[in-house]
């Protein structure tokens, strides 16, 4: 019905009624109270009603007699007209709140909970609960601390944390519950139980939103007496978490109160004892309480800027004399770890008439920072660094001078010191600096490393293992977070890059880290579009030009370091990264170029008048390997352009790709090509051109399969079927169902049963150079799933019915499935799947048993009940396997099943215990040490088995 | 809570993780058992009294760890906290126990108390020397539940 379907009349009239029948016999009052819950919904609801339905039901009704459903009604009749006829119901004043108490007093449903702590703040907005206050606050505060857990499937869906959270807004809900409230909370937090002490202070910081200072006043020292225990004796890392930010809270509020008379004293006095508390264990860095003290300190100190001057005025000194006072190297990184403590937290500072009180230390402070970093132990070195950067992110502390010496020295640290640590800690400082003080970086920073750098190559045999280019490199790349600075430094990465490509004779690994540097920098900056348009007019235009270089000049070189494959590949992720991100007109642009060149030949255009020994035709079989592996590179533009960046004259294209991949015998060439052709299959408008197109390519390839030929036509068209199937599942294209079909015959034609695995693979891998989302592919939602359950009848079908030698065929595949499809999917198949995974470990197959032992780990973590019916099955094979002397890899991966396995329930390992426990007594002595390890791991965990079960 | 005997003990910092070598992932090549695989073993066992382990503590200590694989021997050292700690045997009978479980049994183990570290040292030596003695008090069900405490890793904060 309809919220305004009854008229004012017809409303009153049933109100009237439903009211009359209250006084009917007991058990009628169920269906009336659900009579008048769909009278308090409707809009039409008459003048006077809604008082007259709340008298009536507290009236006539004892709710906490009725069933769990009827008692709901009751609250929702009170929640619905609290929401649209509060001004008819507040004169009811405090007789109101009498009935509401009466109404909650006992309530045991969680689900009428949530409701009943939804109700109590309203009541406490706007009734007046002045004579019922400590009655409401009884009859709510009784349940905490909320001890509550759903029980499995529980369809109702009340969670513990919804309960806690309407609980703490009851008891944080006005200050005149504070006298009732803090020192039940203070007994809560002396109690044992480690999740009520964590309620206890989340609800008394939630209080300090409401509650005012002097509320406070009496109960702050237990209050303090408590946070100090928890947080001085760290058991739980999440009940200290909890103290202490109820702690800045509390101080946060007393801090509010400082403008009014009296509570000055109550700030300072609250303090006053904080720091007397905590100040004797500052002095005693060497022993454990010293970091759990500065701790205190620290979140009282983030409470407000009061705090904040009065605690760092009298800590910074203390900290600065213990200081100098201890010379232990350990002693005085403790200190300065406190000290950094309250740096990071006067960053919080931001008062407006008073300086950072930190500034007030500077000169005593930097001296120190700046003396550590020439210290001899690497330790105080990097905290040194530390403090130097803190120091630096105050605003308003430090004066440009010091930046720049902080930026000197870091550099200084970056070039010449001696640990790894440092160096690491001092390249971080820099990258900080650079996205905070640019300028700092360009002027001083910058032109030293340029300098290093041009040294560096006339001198190549440069001894310090640190100092080499490549570290050089790596630093510049580091510090490359802003676009004044990578503007500089991506051409001098792209100059040593092509320095290197005109040396004959290279180290490979040079050029690779230099790609390396370029590929880092691109990809965090890349989305910003200054540093884009910079990437696309410059970088992008010269990798294409150097990399066409490579391929066309092939007859007078021997080798060339763009041909090596890892640095092809590294140098297409470049050009994809970026070409990913091109708007629409430069991508159309890219395409206009890219096929001129690499289709028609037209390489003038990127080379201009530089030399060129030959024609360049990277789409032809019978050109040099050199050339057609440039389709990763042709791959990397076109298949990473937007969706609605046509190519033009696609399905000759298409064509040309298909017959290139069935002619290559080249593989890398070969795979470049077929991910070529699927992306570009994936991405092509939908139409009536596209299913001809897909129709005709099925039969040309089936008839290529299914005929009599050399075994290379054989490969090469399963190979294009395969990745074809993966780019119609992905994007969901009706056939697609016609080309998995024919993908499940491969296991049983023996010229293909070798491959037909590889199929699942290419289909439920993700490969970062195609068909990605960041790659704009068309993917449609939960493919892997419509995947997996479209082929899993049949491999399963298919391992029954085979013969022996085909089953790990099967298998394999199986393996594949279970290693891409998502967790939840691949659990409710599960049972029947556990005794072909029993199977696969016992093909001797080292990929297939690890991928196998891989996935039995997770489930004996997500499925720990399936798996544990076949414990003795397993056992026997992980124990066998835990000894396999041919790969170390299975014997690691046996004993971390094994491990893995006490995690299942009790009553199902215990029998195995004994067999286990000995059995693993021989691995303990295997030759490699980190079998040992994990012998000695699983073989502990076994033993204690026993004491869990207590 | 029962009362604690050192409420405020020193805490040292814990060594790095081992660095895999090129030959430990080498399938062929043998890796000999040396002193800093046994410290490993025994560096995370759990102190009796406080939420730390016997490294932090510096109970436990690299250069006490010896090892003789020739002779099949493995000797350790350790170090209580303080020299009346009424904990030296339990956490003596710990590292032996941990030792046990987790060594090939071709090796003979001694565990003894650092000397001068020890008000009582000859005597709980001499406990944790005798192997009857120490069968017997892994008979002793409470005991043993103790010595197991020690040895169950909290498995969040040692990975």
């Amino acid at each position: 019905l309809p919220k305004d379907f009854l008229t004012i009349k017809e409303v009153e009239l049933l109100v009237n009624f439903f009211s009359d029948r209250l006084k009917d016999h007991h058990s009628v009052t169920p269906h009336v109270l659900f009579g008048l819950l769909a009278m308090s919904t409707f809009t039409h609801l008459p003048p006077g009603s809604g008082q007259q339905m709340v008298k009536e039901v507290s009236k006539e009704v004892h709710v906490q007699s009725l069933a769990q459903a009827d008692r709901r009604s009751a609250y929702s009749i009170l929640i619905n007209l609290l929401h649209t006829k509060m001004e008819e119901l507040k004169p009811m004043g405090a007789d109101f709140v009498y009935n509401f108490i009466q109404t909650m007093d006992g309530e045991r449903d969680p689900r009428n909970l949530v409701l009943a702590f939804n109700i109590v703040p309203v009541i406490v907005q706007n009734f007046p609960i002045g004579m019922f206050a400590e009655e409401l606050f009884e009859v709510t505060s009784c349940y905490f601390p909320i001890d509550f857990t759903p029980p499995p499937n529980d369809p109702h869906g009340v969670t513990k944390d919804e309960l806690v959270l309407g609980l703490q807004r009851c008891m944080a809900a006005t200050p005149l519950f504070a006298q009732y409230c803090l020192p039940l909370l203070i007994e809560k937090m002396t109690s044992d139980v480690q999740s009520a002490k964590k309620d206890a202070f989340h609800t008394l910081a939630k209080c300090t939103e409401t509650y005012a200072a002097k509320d406070f006043q009496e109960f702050l020292s237990s209050l303090f007496m408590c946070m100090k225990r928890e947080v001085l004796s760290g058991v739980s890392e999440m009940v200290e978490g909890a103290a202490l930010s109820a702690l800045t809270a509390v101080v946060s509020v007393l801090s509010t109160g400082v403008q009014q008379k009296n509570s000055e004293t109550l700030l300072d006095g609250f303090l006053k004892d904080i720091i007397k508390d905590c100040r004797h264990h500052l002095t005693q860095p060497e022993l454990k309480l010293m970091y759990p003290s500065g701790k205190l300190l620290q979140a009282a100190a983030a409470g407000s800027d009061q705090a904040c001057c009065i605690i760092l005025r009298e800590i910074i000194p203390l900290l600065l004399e213990q200081f100098h006072k201890h010379t232990q190297v350990l002693n005085r990184r403790s200190v300065l770890d406190v000290l950094l403590g309250f740096i990071k937290i006067s960053k919080r500072f931001n008062g407006s008439d008073e300086k950072n009180p930190v500034a007030e230390y500077k000169d005593a402070i930097m001296p120190v920072l700046f003396s550590l970093l020439s210290e001899t132990n690497f330790l105080l070195r990097c905290a040194g660094l530390t403090g130097i950067v803190g120091m630096l992110t105050l605003t308003g502390v430090t004066s440009e001078e010091e930046q720049c010496l902080a930026a000197e020295h870091m550099l200084k640290l970056v070039l010449e010191d001696t640990d790894s640590s440092v160096r690491t800690e001092a390249t971080t400082a820099l990258t900080f600096i650079s996205s905070e003080l640019t300028w700092i970086v360009c002027k001083i920073v910058l032109p030293k490393l340029v300098e290093y750098l041009k040294i560096d190559f006339m001198e190549t045999d440069q001894s310090s293992p640190h100092f080499s280019s490549g570290y050089l490199l790596n630093t510049l790349a580091a510090i490359s977070v802003h676009k004044d600075i990578i503007q500089e430094t991506v051409p001098i990465l792209y100059q040593q890059l092509e320095d290197l490509t005109n040396r004959p004779a290279t180290d490979y690994s040079e050029a690779e880290l230099c790609l390396n540097c370029i590929a880092n920098i691109v990809q965090s900056s890349v989305q910003e579009k200054e540093n884009l348009d910079f990437f696309y007019e410059d970088l992008l235009q010269k990798l294409l030009k150097i990399s066409l270089q490579s391929f066309i000049n092939y007859l007078s070189r021997t080798e060339h370091v763009l041909w090596k494959q890892d640095i092809l590949l590294k140098l297409c992720s470049v050009i994809r990264t970026i070409c990913q991100h091109l708007s629409q007109r430069q991508g159309e642009e890219m395409v206009k170029n890219v096929l001129a060149v690499y289709v028609e030949g037209q390489s003038h255009l990127w080379l201009g008048g530089a030399e060129a020994e030959g024609a360049f035709k990277p789409l032809q079989a019978s050109s040099p390997w050199q050339q057609t592996q440039a389709l990763h590179v042709f791959l990397a533009v076109i298949c990473a352009l937007h969706q609605n960046v046509l190519v033009p004259s696609l399905y000759s294209l298409l064509d040309m790709l298909v017959n290139l991949t069935l002619q290559l015998s080249h593989s890398l060439s070969q795979l470049g090509t077929v991910k070529c052709l699927a992306g570009l299959i994936n991405k092509a408008p939908q139409g009536t051109e596209l299913d001809s197109y897909l129709e005709s390519l099925k039969q040309k390839l089936e008839t290529l399969l299914n005929t009599r030929v050399e075994s290379g036509q054989h490969q090469g068209a399963a190979l294009v079927w395969q990745w074809v199937t993966k780019a119609l599942v992905l994007r969901g294209h009706p056939i697609s169902g016609k080309f998995v079909e024919k993908m499940m015959t491969f296991f049983e034609n023996s010229n293909l049963n070798k491959l037909a695995a590889d199929g699942f693979y290419i289909v439920m891998a993700e490969f970062d150079d195609v068909m990605t989302k960041h790659m704009h592919a068309i993917i449609r939602p939960l493919y892997k799933q419509r995947f997996f359950h479209l082929t899993l009848p049949g491999l399963i079908q298919g391992f029954n019915s085979t013969i022996a030698d085909r089953k790990q065929f099967y298998l394999t595949a199986l393996s594949y499935l279970l290693r891409f499809v998502p967790k939840q999917v691949l659990l409710s198949e599960l049972p029947p799947l556990v005794p072909l995974l029993v199977q696969s470990l016992l093909i001797e197959e080292v990929s297939l048993q690890l991928s196998t032992m891989t996935t039995m780990y997770d489930l004996m973590h997500d499925a720990p009940l399936i798996l544990g019916e076949y414990l003795d099955t397993l056992i026997p094979k992980f124990l066998k396997l835990s000894r396999y002397e041919p790969s170390m890899k299975v014997r690691i991966a046996a004993l971390q099943c094994l491990g893995m396995m006490t995690t299942l329930p009790q009553h199902l390992t215990t029998p195995h215990q004994k067999t286990v426990v000995r059995e693993l007594a021989h691995p303990l002595d295997d030759k490699k040490r980190l079998v040992r390890k994990e012998a000695a791991q699983a073989r502990g965990e076994w033993y204690l088995l026993e004491t869990m079960q207590k | 809570m029962p009362i604690l005997e050192n409420v405020n003990p020193e805490i040292h910092q814990k060594a790095s993780a081992r660095e895999i070598t090129h030959a430990e992932e080498d399938d062929d090549v043998v890796d000999e058992i040396d002193g800093r695989e046994i410290f490993d073993l025994i560096r995370n066992i759990n102190d009796p009294e406080h939420p730390l382990s016997l490294e932090e503590l510096n109970v436990v200590e690299n250069s006490r760890v010896h090892v003789d694989n020739a002779q099949n021997r493995v000797m350790v050292d350790f170090t209580p906290t303080i020299p009346h700690c009424s904990m030296a045997t339990l956490i003596g009978l710990s590292i032996r126990v941990k030792l046990l479980r987790s060594l090939p049994n071709r090796f003979k183990v001694d565990v003894r108390i650092t000397p001068g570290t020890h008000a009582s040292e000859e005597a709980v030596n001499k406990q944790l020397a005798d192997k009857e003695r120490v069968a017997a008090a892994l008979e002793n069900s409470h005991l043993l539940e103790v010595v197991n405490q020690c040895l169950s890793s909290n498995k969040t904060s040692s990975e």
